[in-house]
């Protein structure tokens, strides 16, 4: 079977999984980002990003909402990259995020796969973190996240060009004796507009504690530019 | 304050956004935009599946390009602006090059690479019209049609591992060899 096609159905049945679970409480938001990427040498590089999220409403499925705009937080991440190989690269870095008054701190840990083939690239991501908070236990995750890009226009992603990406990422999560897993699938339509900028827009789906019913569930407006220094 | 930084970063950013970058694009056309001459050339050619279409575009001109399946080959065939044949290149596997071809060609590899794979090899024909029908459908080769090998081949030497793009004549001899370098790949890592 063809790998684009694969992967077409790999989605369409990670969604019928994710709709089959009960939902409780909601939140609805923005998820704007913003990617700025180095290359150092043909081995090396660094990113640096900057997301913030913002909730405009809040609820449970069955009863009752509230609207209400909460700029929730600021995240900074910075990661150095190794390329290893012709697909393969590690990455290490730490994200630092500004919530309130309160800062956590991250570490991070992540090796990525990039698969090429002929109209299609197909994305594996591997990695681990640390969140490290003001009278926390440490949260430890560990998350798998499989990416696909499918151009709009030829087989290739040009200049000028839309083209397709999909994310979807499993999160697990275990601080102290709680374990719990998070799911996310997220839908971009994205825009190259040159060599060195690209912008998404997206469906960022999100839903963890499902384990014990009592789901929680996100739906943010992803906005995403990568920018290449 | 949050809403100020983040204004801040946006537009620190987009002073950035449109800089100059080398042009290259290729993209889907319909069969009603390639020359008539070009699709005249497939008529003749015959193929046994739909006939995808693509231009490609670049500072050094344009080109159109068609991609089918005959004989259960991969088949791309390009045409100039005005539908003249440039080349057919035809997917093959390693055992259908000619053994003294073949022995030729890993020597040269054997020269530049620690290690090597083979990833893709293309059978390239050049030359007029019918002697290229010919080649395909009689292999009937003809002395004013011209052959190259194309092979994209992972290749590791002293300074890493890189993908190379080769093309070899028809006796096994380098004529050419170039690094593919792949297009940014940042937002599938991050």
């Amino acid at each position: 079977m063809n790998i684009r096609v694969a992967f077409y159905f790999y989605l369409f049945f990670s969604f019928l999984v994710v709709k089959g679970f009960g939902q409780d409480s909601y939140r609805i938001g923005t998820l704007p980002s913003v990617n700025l990427n180095k290359t150092l040498s043909d081995e090396w590089k660094v990113n640096a990003n900057w997301q913030s999220r913002q909730v405009y409403k809040t609820g449970t499925f069955q009863e009752s909402s509230e609207s209400k705009f909460d700029y929730v937080l600021n995240d900074f991440t910075f990661l150095g990259s190794k390329n290893v190989g012709l697909n393969n690269s590690f990455a290490a870095g730490f994200l630092i995020r500004v919530e309130g008054d309160q800062i956590i701190y991250r570490t991070i840990q992540q090796f990525a796969v990039v698969k090429r083939y002929s109209s299609f690239r197909l994305a594996h991501r591997l990695s681990t973190d640390q969140t490290f908070e003001e009278n926390e236990k440490t949260e430890f995750r560990f998350r798998y996240r499989l990416t696909g890009e499918i151009p709009l226009n030829g087989q290739s992603v040009d200049q000028g060009e839309f083209y397709l990406k999909v994310n979807h990422e499993y999160l697990n999560s275990l601080q102290g004796d709680e374990y719990d897993m998070e799911i996310r699938l997220i839908p971009f339509i994205g825009y190259s507009l040159n060599a060195k900028n690209k912008f998404e827009l997206g469906l960022d789906y999100r839903i963890n504690s499902f384990i014990d019913n009592e789901s929680s569930s996100s739906f943010w407006l992803a906005i995403n530019w990568y920018y290449k220094l | 304050m949050k809403c100020l930084l983040s204004f801040s970063i946006i537009i620190f950013c987009a002073t950035s956004i449109f800089s100059q970058s080398k042009f290259e694009r290729e993209y889907k056309v319909q069969e009603s935009d390639v020359p008539q001459r070009a699709l005249q050339f497939l008529d003749q050619l015959g193929t046994e599946q739909k006939v995808k279409w693509y231009a490609e575009e670049s500072q050094d001109g344009k080109s159109f390009e068609a991609k089918t399946i005959k004989k259960s080959k991969l088949f791309s065939i390009e045409f100039d602006t005005l539908g003249a044949l440039q080349d057919v290149e035809i997917e093959i596997e390693e055992s259908e090059i000619p053994k003294m071809v073949f022995t030729n060609l890993c020597k040269h590899l054997d020269s530049i690479f620690l290690d090597y794979k083979f990833r893709k090899i293309q059978l390239q024909y050049s030359g007029p019209d019918q002697v290229i029908i010919d080649a395909i459908q009689r292999e009937t080769i003809s002395s004013t049609l011209t052959t190259k090998y194309e092979i994209i081949t992972k290749g590791r030497n002293e300074s890493g591992t890189q993908l190379y793009e080769i093309t070899f004549d028809k006796n096994g001899e380098m004529i050419k060899k170039a690094v593919i370098v792949f297009k940014s790949s940042d937002h599938l890592e991050y």
